[in-house]
């Protein structure tokens, strides 16, 4: 019985972590997949959980017992409209990034740098300036105890509608959104060989920019979501980080071979090591192991180099992809 | 109507200041492109137009603030004050005379050096992400020697120089090790290598015990212990001497900015008058050709790799060098002191046009605005403001290219549109 507790337990939290990388990670597919790479995710989920979450102080009920006795309805709405907010001002700033790197032409790396360093310096100084500290707190928790009546299917139920919160869904509507869109409509497909063959796109007709163009602000939209994701299910409270969970994601991506369903696998392995890094001193034979919880933290990012390593052959990455697009050369 | 007329000044004065900020700055840059040659004020034009940019952002956002507390929009404790503001942003390192200057000196070592990283990697065609872990790793490195080993002074601040450059140097040598053998391209694993070289730092500190630890005597009898999220200090022995803090009046003030003007000079040396440098700039500007003319193009990505690595390691063990720097179990990468220091590196870079000499002069500029930043709050700015010019600064910078050349572009157009109307009068 208790075992049974300590999986759903683990499942949950691999859950909420799982969600803010994918949705993330299908954002930078996407934006790679038009050739164009978005290392400036950090500073985008950092900038949309910032406007998000500065959305849901504002709005909340302003009081403790007011906030807590939200029903389920209402929180979903109050989480659904930050997540949109977040996520627009993530778009809204990822204009930058495809400005400087689609119309000027700059290098795609460094004016991601910028962005990452825009971001969180941005934010302690707003919230520095307006609420006189690095945090921005807010009270409602948005975990939801139970689902409705879904909550009493079985083994499903305790998964997956038990203690989670609207995130997880809109993560799964998002990754088949993004997969029917990819491979299964026009948009996508040309989206992809903007990617592949930017000079063979634009001989047929397709306008490179505009699809890129399309698809770092859809990037952006998405980190910002993720973020903002990311920020509610940690805490009540946003310090200007997002605990390098953007370049997580391009591990995700990575690791995922830039296919949406590897993606998926790739944010639930990754989401299980950061879970048993925070919880493994409840786990009883990963106690006995007595690894330090720094090592499972590192296990992603070894996990993703060795996967660099071995398929550098074979990778599926898009082979234009941080290729910056000149009409003239040929 | 009260508002939009007074909107309406303001944009106007803005107008007037922007104009007027312009010109000066177009007079500073003439100066400066009688005293430079030609060619190599060309190149640095645009970090010049960036760094005129990201002050006019920074000065604007503070005006902006001014403007919104003006207006009662938010409230806060203190009202800051604009023009105040404004000079202590520009006085810089020169707000609290020689003490100010001791401290942005000390600032600018490891800046200095981070930048020359990066920048000795982008002359080699590399993109060196990597700064902060191999910074980060350099300062474990020397931190570790200088804590568990104990030497006579002038030895021991030495070995813990070199310890902190040779594990520096390995950490840049493998990300060049996987992109030329297994062709994994170097900002993604550099990316990976900086989660991996901070989670392995942690794991250090924890495992070789060198975080402090809090003592609190058992009720039993013994002691207590606990370890704190913070790192030992250096032993005074390994700890860089202070022969500059006396001169400058500063208590931290070491001789980091000798040995980053030296690493400067060294750069210049390798990169201008050695074949190694020669070979290394060659791979940059065209690798394929490179490789036709018989260069070893492999063991040049990981020799360049390293000696970035070993620039950036040095800078770290500087940071760690000093009787009281701590380093903090600080698990975001961006407000990591030491790997956000790493990202600086790439910002020195870009404004120094890569250039050693180049890097030096930015490395002391970042110091500059960050050591006036510091002094904002007497104006009741918060300091942040420093870091958000610098990463505008940056933005720029990547966009300046393209700026300079559109603006130059336009007076090359208005230049001959002018010949031509002269020539159909005459």
């Amino acid at each position: 019985m208790i075992f049974n507790v300590l999986i759903y337990d683990l499942m949950h939290s691999t859950l909420e972590t799982m969600i803010p990388l994918l949705i993330v990670a299908i954002g930078a597919m996407i934006c790679e997949k038009s050739g164009v790479t978005n290392i400036a995710l950090e500073g985008i989920m950092i900038f949309g959980a910032f406007v998000g979450v500065w959305f849901i102080k504002a709005t909340e009920p302003q009081t403790l017992i007011l906030a807590a006795a939200q029903t389920n309805t209402e929180k979903s709405i109050l989480f659904l409209e930050g997540a949109l907010i977040g996520g627009v001002a993530g778009l809204l700033f990822s204009w930058l990034h495809a400005y400087a790197s689609i119309s000027l032409k700059a290098d795609q790396t460094i004016s991601a740098t910028a962005l990452n360093l825009i971001a969180p310096a941005l934010a302690v100084f707003i919230a520095r300036s307006v609420f006189g500290g690095r945090q921005i707190m807010f009270k409602t928790s948005f975990k939801m105890r139970e689902v409705g009546p879904l909550a009493n299917i079985p083994i499903f139920g305790d998964l997956f509608f038990k203690s989670v919160n609207v995130g997880l869904y809109v993560g799964i509507a998002i990754l088949l959104v993004a997969y029917v869109f990819l491979y299964k409509t026009k948009t996508g497909l040309r989206l992809m060989a903007c990617g592949e063959n930017p000079h063979a796109a634009d001989s047929l007709g397709v306008n490179i920019y505009r699809v890129r163009y399309g698809a770092v602000l859809t990037s952006g939209f998405l980190a910002g979501v993720g973020g903002f994701i990311f920020a509610v299910s940690v805490g009540k409270q946003f310090e200007g980080t997002v605990s390098g969970y953007g370049f997580l994601a391009i591990a995700v991506l990575i690791f995922g071979n830039w296919k949406p369903f590897r993606i998926l696998f790739a944010a639930f392995f990754f989401g299980l090591m950061k879970t048993i890094a925070v919880s493994y001193a409840s786990i009883p034979f990963l106690v006995e192991l007595d690894i330090s919880s720094q090592i499972y933290k590192m296990v992603p990012y070894i996990a993703t180099l060795v996967v660099l390593i071995a398929t550098s052959k074979t990778s599926h990455a898009p082979k234009a992809a941080g290729k910056i697009y000149d009409q003239g050369t040929r | 109507m009260k508002w939009r007329k007074l909107l309406k000044d303001v944009g106007k004065a803005f107008v007037v200041a922007g104009k007027f900020l312009w010109k000066i700055l177009c007079a500073v840059g003439r100066w400066l492109k009688k005293f430079f040659s030609g060619s190599l004020f060309r190149k640095a034009a645009p970090s010049f137009l960036a760094v005129g940019l990201g002050l006019l952002f920074g000065i604007f956002t503070m005006f902006i603030i001014w403007l919104l507390v003006k207006l009662e929009v938010f409230d806060v404790a203190n009202d800051p004050q604009f023009g105040k503001g404004v000079v202590k942003l520009l006085a810089g390192g020169f707000n609290r005379g020689m003490e100010s200057i001791g401290y942005m000196l000390y600032r600018a070592a490891p800046l200095i050096l981070t930048g020359l990283s990066v920048g000795f990697a982008f002359k080699t065609g590399l993109f060196n992400i990597g700064a902060p872990g191999q910074l980060v790793i350099g300062a474990l490195a020397a931190l570790t020697v200088g804590v568990k080993i104990s030497m006579p002074a002038p030895w021991h601040w030495m070995v813990c120089l070199l310890a902190g450059m040779i594990a520096g140097g390995l950490w840049g040598f493998l990300i060049g090790l996987f992109k030329a053998i297994f062709n994994v391209h170097e900002v993604v694993a550099s990316i990976m290598m900086n989660y991996i070289a901070m989670y392995f730092v942690f794991w250090a500190l924890e495992s070789f015990g060198l975080l402090y630890q809090f003592c609190m005597p058992r009720p039993g009898g013994g002691f207590s212990c606990s370890n704190a999220p913070y790192s030992v200090t250096i032993d005074v022995s390994a700890a860089l001497p202070k022969g500059l803090a006396e001169f400058f009046g500063g208590y931290s003030v070491n001789i980091g900015i000798l040995i980053a003007l030296l690493a400067v000079v060294v750069m210049h040396f390798v990169l201008n008058k050695t074949t190694l440098g020669y070979q290394l700039k060659a791979a940059g500007f065209n690798s394929d050709a490179s490789k036709y003319a018989g260069m070893n193009t492999k063991r040049n990505i990981m020799l360049s790799m390293g000696i970035a690595g070993i620039l950036a390691g040095l800078a770290g063990a500087i940071v760690i060098m000093v009787t009281d720097k701590k380093m903090f179990v600080e698990q975001a990468i961006m407000s990591q002191e030491f790997m956000s220091l790493g990202f600086d590196g790439i910002s020195i870079a870009l404004l120094g046009i890569s250039e050693p000499i180049g890097v030096g002069i930015a490395g002391l500029f970042l110091a500059y605005i960050r050591q006036g930043g510091d002094y904002m709050d007497l104006a009741n700015y918060m300091k942040e403001l420093a870091d958000v010019i610098t990463s505008v600064i940056i933005y720029f910078s990547a966009l300046s290219v393209v700026l300079y050349q559109f603006l130059s572009k336009r007076k090359q157009k208005k230049a001959a549109l002018l010949n031509a109307e002269g020539s159909d009068e005459r």
